[in-house]
């Protein structure tokens, strides 16, 4: 049993590495946990970790007091992972994890890219272990973070693509990392991430219902790491690529349609 | 002779001028330009008053008809929320920005100039707002330049520039069992690209100067200071994302990309 802390700048692959990890574990058994205390009103990850993962466990931020509780009442052997963020203090949670080290041990695991192999971080001190990845990390210091809940809120296609191409090109600020879940008009969501240094940007589904009535209430999300980051210039891109509650009505008015094309 | 063909300003007074630094050490003999002389840029009355005062042939580009007469621009025009909703502000800012002389001179543009062989028109003979796109169909084309009645068809609006000579167009009919086939003689599109908003990945402006004696046409490209431009278009109160797309050579907003698509609005 084992809780693993993990850390490391934004965009080196710490969510890819604990869902590598959860597949890895998800077979044996065990009781699987994540939490991210770190992600503030944007669950980005963790719906995407439970999306994929079912059975997973997860705890909001404002609810990882219950860990001790879950843990304690288990009573069968268990394995999670605590993420967090490169915004968060690396000492955040120390009252938590002393709790919960009367169980478990709880290894500090930081990923860090090879770039960064000689130089002095934060993360050297705190780890102890490490994980070097070969992914390219441009910003890991002096960085700022944006977030913006985005439920609700559907997106024309065309002006989505605009708007990350625009965003991966740098006319919101230099970024590092950028990331998001966004609902589009036929029902649909999709994950788009983009990361300094990677030639393209992922756009994947997001494996959910197609919601079809209404403003889709459900998680959907925006988070940016950079800096010089231009946030009312974002803010009215954002707002303008967003279609209007008569916009929607018209697009799910031609669902009903019967020559209307499923969405694959 | 020599003509220069330029297009698409969009209130772009640094480009505009330092293109015609260049058309006159070319020594060109003659400008024509092809409309859209306001819109998204900081200096629309500035560019309307220079153009006038060169005295030299301009048609009517969409945005020189929407700013008089009012916006009615179909999906040709905005293929997004986005790009309509930046539309609209520029519109409505460069409708604010215009002097009542220069709207009056903006709306009484002619849609199509011809001279001898060589016909002239912002987007197609037939509208303002219609993309005439390097991939558009063979026989579209065609028809496109036989409608202009003439043999070399000059456009811009799609601020992309080319030259395609259409040739072996020939279409084929049968009536009563017989066939007949009409070949049509050899036709050309010069897109010249744009003065003031380019769309090839860099900010120079981009024009085209044509010899009327061998048909060779030279598309120009034009560095000029366009960060005067996008400081300009920042301190006058448009969106800074106009002046960091201008910087990308991307345009302020996203064009059609359909080349099918036809516009329904027709030259009156």
């Amino acid at each position: 049993m084992t809780v693993t802390v993990v850390s490391g700048p934004a965009g080196v692959g710490k969510t890819q590495w604990i869902r590598q990890q959860i597949r890895q574990h998800r077979e044996s058994g065990m009781a699987l946990f994540y939490g991210a205390p770190g992600e503030g009103q944007l669950p980005l990850d963790r719906t995407l970790l439970k999306l994929e993962f079912p059975e997973l466990t997860s705890f909001a931020p404002d609810g990882m007091a219950e860990l001790l509780d879950w843990v304690a009442a288990l009573g069968r052997p268990f394995r999670g992972w605590i993420e967090l963020g490169m915004h968060m203090d690396l000492h955040s949670g120390s009252a938590l994890l002393k709790a919960l080290r009367h169980y478990v041990a709880c290894p500090q695991v930081a990923l860090l890219p090879e770039s960064l192999s000689d130089e002095t971080t934060p993360w050297h001190q705190w780890a102890d272990a490490f994980v070097w990845l070969p992914t390219v990390v441009t910003q890991w210091q002096g960085v700022q973070i944006w977030r913006s809940p985005l439920s609700g809120q559907v997106f024309d296609p065309r002006s989505l693509e605009t708007l990350w191409q625009e965003l991966s090109l740098g006319a919101y600020g230099s970024l590092a990392r950028c990331k998001g879940i966004f609902e589009l008009p036929d029902g649909r969501s999709f994950y788009l991430d983009f990361r300094s240094g990677m030639p393209e940007s992922l756009f994947l589904p997001v494996p959910r219902e197609l919601w079809q009535h209404g403003r889709p209430w459900r998680f959907s999300g925006i988070e940016l790491v950079g800096s010089d980051l231009q946030r009312q210039e974002l803010i009215q891109a954002i707002t303008d690529c967003c279609l209007t509650d008569e916009q929607v009505a018209h697009h799910q008015r031609s669902f009903l349609e019967p020559n209307y094309p499923k969405p694959l | 002779m020599n003509i220069a063909v330029i297009s698409c300003i969009h209130g772009n007074y640094e480009a505009l001028i330092a293109v015609l630094r260049d058309i006159d050490a070319h020594g060109a003999e003659q400008i024509v330009c092809l409309g859209d002389l306001v819109g998204y840029g900081p200096y629309p009355h500035g560019v309307v008053a220079l153009i006038q005062s060169l005295e030299i042939p301009v048609v009517q580009g969409c945005w020189d008809e929407d700013v008089t007469h009012g916006l009615n621009a179909c999906e040709c025009s905005y293929p997004s929320l986005l790009a309509e909703r930046r539309g609209r502000l520029a519109h409505e800012w460069t409708v604010q920005h215009l002097h009542p002389e220069s709207l009056d001179y903006l709306a009484g543009l002619p849609k199509v100039y011809r001279q001898g062989t060589l016909g002239f028109v912002h987007g197609s003979p037939y509208s303002q707002h219609e993309y005439l796109l390097p991939d558009l169909d063979g026989l579209l084309a065609l028809e496109r330049v036989i409608a202009a009645d003439v043999e070399v068809l000059f456009c811009g609006h799609t601020h992309i520039p080319y030259d395609r000579t259409l040739v072996d167009g020939t279409l084929t009919v049968r009536v009563n069992g017989v066939s007949q086939t009409i070949t049509a003689p050899p036709k050309r599109i010069i897109n010249v690209g744009s003065v003031g908003e380019p769309r090839h990945g860099r900010p120079h402006a981009t024009y085209v100067l044509y010899d009327t004696d061998s048909g060779v046409a030279t598309l120009r490209e034009v560095p000029y200071d366009y960060q005067r431009t996008c400081a300009a278009l920042v301190e006058l109160g448009l969106p800074s994302i106009f002046a960091w797309r201008l910087s990308q050579g991307m345009e302020f907003a996203e064009r059609a990309e359909d080349a099918s698509h036809l516009c329904g609005r027709g030259v009156t």
